[in-house]
């Protein structure tokens, strides 16, 4: 397993489990992505707390993850970036695809109170 | 001033598992080549993205068992070689897959890939392929329609100059980056 997961009221929080996202893992990574979105949670926050370094593989994989969450009326919220793979993100431009932010923490925070807004 | 060239080649079994170590290898040998720039660490992160990609790209697509890199520090810049050997550079543009140098002319400039965030080019000159990139103008708030392949597109960003090209005496693949240390 390569996510360990938790519920956080509607939200389904997903930590990675392993240093390097690589093409060695990401068809797993991919798999088991779309296995956690697909159990029917609006919101998959991936927490990157763990990964210390990423290709274009993983970053496929990430991508194919977030167009099946929003063919599905969901999204995918990353957190926990390390600097060296959040720069290579913003450089891709991945920062205007994915909704990021600086710790899960945050992230629920903001989410929680969003939903109070509503 | 007097230049300086520090060239060293390093030989890797060409699969999944030794990735890791061979990236290792490679960023600790630039790392100590360009000692305490101020914008060291900045051109060890674009090296080690670029290694990376060219050793998954390596796995993914060539089926030989070896791959080179040759590595060259000189005062002012960073040159990092794969040479691979096997099938020369195809890819499928327009629904057609060209094969280089043959498919493409020369001083043209192809778009090898193309969505909502950037479009990749490829021109051929000299039989050498150079790439380059353009940012797309983002309009609304988020994207959507995005590639799911990013390595040409991590190796173009990360470097000053990135080309290709096709030995046909030794049958060598030869990706060049180049990164100014200046």
């Amino acid at each position: 397993m390569l996510l360990k997961t938790t519920v956080e009221g509607d939200m389904l929080v997903a930590t990675i489990q392993i240093k390097e996202g690589s093409l060695q893992n990401a068809d797993e990574f991919k798999l088991e992505l779309i296995s956690q979105i697909s159990k029917g949670f609006q919101l998959v926050i991936f927490s990157f707390k763990e990964v210390e370094y990423v290709d274009s593989s993983f970053l496929g994989a990430l991508v194919a993850s977030l167009k099946h969450a929003l063919s599905l009326k969901g999204d995918i919220i990353l957190t926990d970036l390390e600097k060296n793979i959040y720069d290579l993100l913003c450089m891709i431009r991945m920062d205007k695809v994915f909704k990021i932010y600086r710790t899960t923490e945050e992230a629920l925070a903001k989410l929680v109170m969003n939903a109070e807004k509503l | 001033m007097q230049r300086n060239y520090n060239y060293k080649r390093f030989t890797f079994s060409n699969n999944k598992a030794t990735l890791i170590a061979a990236l290792d290898t490679i960023l600790v040998h630039i790392r100590q080549g360009i000692g305490n720039l101020c914008n060291a660490d900045n051109i060890t992160s674009r090296s080690k993205w670029i290694l990376t990609e060219l050793l998954t790209n390596a796995s993914k697509h060539s089926n030989e068992n070896l791959i080179n890199f040759d590595i060259c520090i000189g005062n002012s810049i960073v040159e990092i070689a794969k040479l691979e050997y096997g099938e020369p550079f195809a890819i499928q543009i327009d629904d057609e897959r060209k094969t280089f140098p043959g498919s493409f002319i020369e001083n043209n400039q192809y778009i090898i890939h193309k969505d909502d965030l950037c479009i990749l080019y490829a021109t051929v000159s000299n039989k050498i392929m150079t790439f380059t990139i353009e940012d797309v103008e983002i309009t609304g708030e988020r994207v959507h329609e995005i590639n799911e392949h990013f390595g040409l597109i991590i190796i173009t960003k990360s470097s000053d100059k990135f080309t290709y090209k096709y030995d046909f005496e030794t049958k060598a693949n030869i990706f060049m980056v180049k990164l100014n240390l200046a």
